[in-house]
């Protein structure tokens, strides 16, 4: 027989699966659940089968949404004529966070990486270029990381939108506010200078 | 004349390859570490090493440097330098059962991301393989090159590892263009990534063999007193001049076009830094095919003194330089005016590994000595 019971056993399975978790601190989380009072497991229970029942990808941006549309596309007061192109639904929050974009979004699901097999029809791409060659559309703003396979996707997509007649523009590289300049990655304060502009 | 040296004052290893903790007080000069073959000499200088540059010059498989049956591993070194002294630390430790490795810089005690340990503690290092540097691959002198480059211009890590990655992705594509026959549409985004860090790694590199060639000259008549003249030059795959950042650029992503076809044919990138190399004349012609043995080693110590002085120039204060096993290989005068130089004038700390006890030759008499036993450190009295 097994030391461990095999409840136990699976819970620290499917714990250990989520990113940043390794063995010892799933085996902590799934001896946490079992000390806990079962309406709060329950709770957790519930709120993970719900998940996926209740939440799906926008018609629209492919951003989360618990209806046909998410609450940005729904919402009457942004404006159509902007999209922010990103890669993951986690970077609309970022943005939105930051209160200064007050357009549509797009979720591309990832970047390009030749590496993982992922090109542009792994992206959803095509469904930009239609959302950007509709009339309403004037500006699309790519905000995809500023690591390698970001980069690629923004000239890509740049690339690829000409033809759409939209103006496409890339996200300005900075140095990130409250920050001391002396501890700025070299990179960031490289691209801060050539991306300076007059005061 | 370097105003000062930077010394590893003490160094502390725990569960450092088969070291399972040691404590070493270092000598201001030079550190002769002896010990019979498979005792953890080299261990020694590359935990120097790998704390000076963040990740071991000797393997890329940083899970290799943790004790075998270890989770982690760290060293610790309290380096002297004009500045301030100042106390560099990294641990490692291996993340779960994978095989990555998470890797904690901190310097006098706070966290600090890694490439700006870069260049507190600069080193040069002289291992058994740098004696084929003349005849070797090109890939020998780019490390070389590399690894002089991050430590005086810590920016150019990043610059390295972005390529490194850019390289893999854009060579991944170039095969499923081969192979499936599409992805051309994104190779442009790719490409150009690689030529924006590719042009200032190779105008960093060309600038820097720029200033070792004449310091490299002057070591080597130091050594030799040979008159030939030593000749050292950046050959860019690129064939560019490479003293400007955008028009090396521009130069790279022209002759990306030029060779679009055999990139194709090849499905590899056939341009750009990592296939550059430093070209080494002596007297007007290749060193490669015309120097004799004793000549190539001469210009060997003639290249690693160059590295040392270019650092000692550029940061006020003479490297720490390790020689792994080397002097055996040298002969008597060579070893000796090596040592002299190293100790004397260029007023360096030294390690030196070693399987013959060096107590009764003469250029190490006012060494430190150490024997190396099974991973334990013992100071000779």
């Amino acid at each position: 027989m097994p030391l461990v019971p095999e409840a136990i056993e699976r819970l620290v399975t499917e714990f250990g699966r989520l990113p940043g978790i390794g063995p010892k601190t799933a085996q902590r989380l799934a001896f946490h659940c079992l000390r806990t009072p079962a309406e709060m497991t329950e709770r957790l229970g519930a709120a993970l089968q719900q998940l996926h029942q209740q939440v799906q990808p926008c018609a629209r941006c492919f951003f989360i949404a618990d209806g046909d549309l998410c609450a940005i596309c729904s919402d009457p007061r942004r404006d159509p004529a902007l999209l922010c192109v990103v890669e993951e639904a986690l970077d609309v929050v970022a943005v939105e966070r930051s209160g200064e974009f007050r357009g549509l979004y797009h979720v591309l699901g990832g970047a390009l990486s030749p590496m993982d097999g992922i090109g542009p029809d792994e992206l959803r791409i095509a469904e930009l270029e239609r959302r950007a060659a509709t009339d309403e559309v004037r500006e699309v703003v790519i905000a995809t990381d500023p690591d390698v396979e970001g980069e690629a996707t923004a000239y890509y997509l740049g690339e690829r939108l000409a033809a759409a007649g939209v103006t496409v523009t890339r996200l300005a590289h900075g140095l990130p506010a409250g920050a001391d300049l002396e501890y700025a990655d070299e990179l960031t304060v490289a691209r801060a200078f050539a991306g300076r502009r007059a005061l | 004349m370097p105003a000062g040296r930077c010394a590893i004052t003490r160094l502390r290893l725990y569960q450092f390859r088969n070291y399972p903790a040691a404590t070493v007080t270092l000598g201001p000069a030079v550190n002769v570490i002896a010990g019979a073959n498979a005792q953890g000499k080299t261990n020694l200088l590359e935990a120097a090493a790998t704390l000076a540059l963040t990740r071991s010059p000797r393997t890329s498989t940083t899970g290799d440097l943790v004790m075998w049956g270890q989770a982690a591993c760290a060293i610790e070194g309290s380096v002297a330098r004009p500045g301030g002294d100042t106390t560099l630390a990294l641990r490692l430790e291996r993340n779960g059962d994978s095989a990555r490795v998470s890797r904690t810089a901190t310097v006098d005690g706070k966290p600090r991301p890694a490439r700006s340990v870069l260049g507190l503690c600069p080193v040069v290092m002289f291992w058994p393989d740098d004696l084929q540097l003349v005849k070797a691959g090109p890939d020998a002198r780019r490390r070389l090159l590399d690894i002089l480059l991050m430590q005086l211009e810590p920016r150019m890590a990043a610059h390295m590892s972005r390529y490194r990655r850019v390289l893999e992705q854009r060579n991944a594509l170039l095969h499923r263009l081969r192979t499936e026959g599409h992805g051309g549409s994104e190779l442009d985004g790719f490409t150009r990534e690689l030529a924006h860090h590719g042009a200032r790694i190779a105008v960093a590199r060309s600038q820097l063999v720029s200033a070792l060639a004449p310091l490299a000259n002057a070591a080597l008549r130091d050594l030799s007193g040979g008159d030939e003249d030593l000749v050292l030059s950046y050959v860019a795959a690129h064939q560019c001049v490479c003293d400007n950042e955008e028009q090396s650029k521009l130069d790279l992503l022209a002759a990306y076009r030029a060779h679009a076809s055999e990139e194709l044919a090849r499905a590899v990138s056939v341009i750009g830094p990592h296939r550059d190399d430093m070209s080494i004349q002596l007297g007007g012609r290749s060193a490669r095919t015309t120097a004799s043995q004793g000549q190539q080693r001469s210009i060997v110590l003639a290249v690693k003194l160059a590295e040392m002085r270019h650092l000692a120039q550029r940061t006020g204060a003479s490297p720490v330089v390790m020689l792994d096993d080397v002097l055996s290989d040298l002969d008597q005068t060579r070893r000796g005016l090596l040592v002299s130089l190293l100790a004397g004038r260029d007023a360096a700390q030294v390690l030196i590994t070693t399987t013959e006890p060096l107590h009764n030759t003469a250029d190490m008499r006012d060494a430190q000595h150490f024997t190396v036993t099974r991973g334990s450190v013992v100071p000779d009295v």
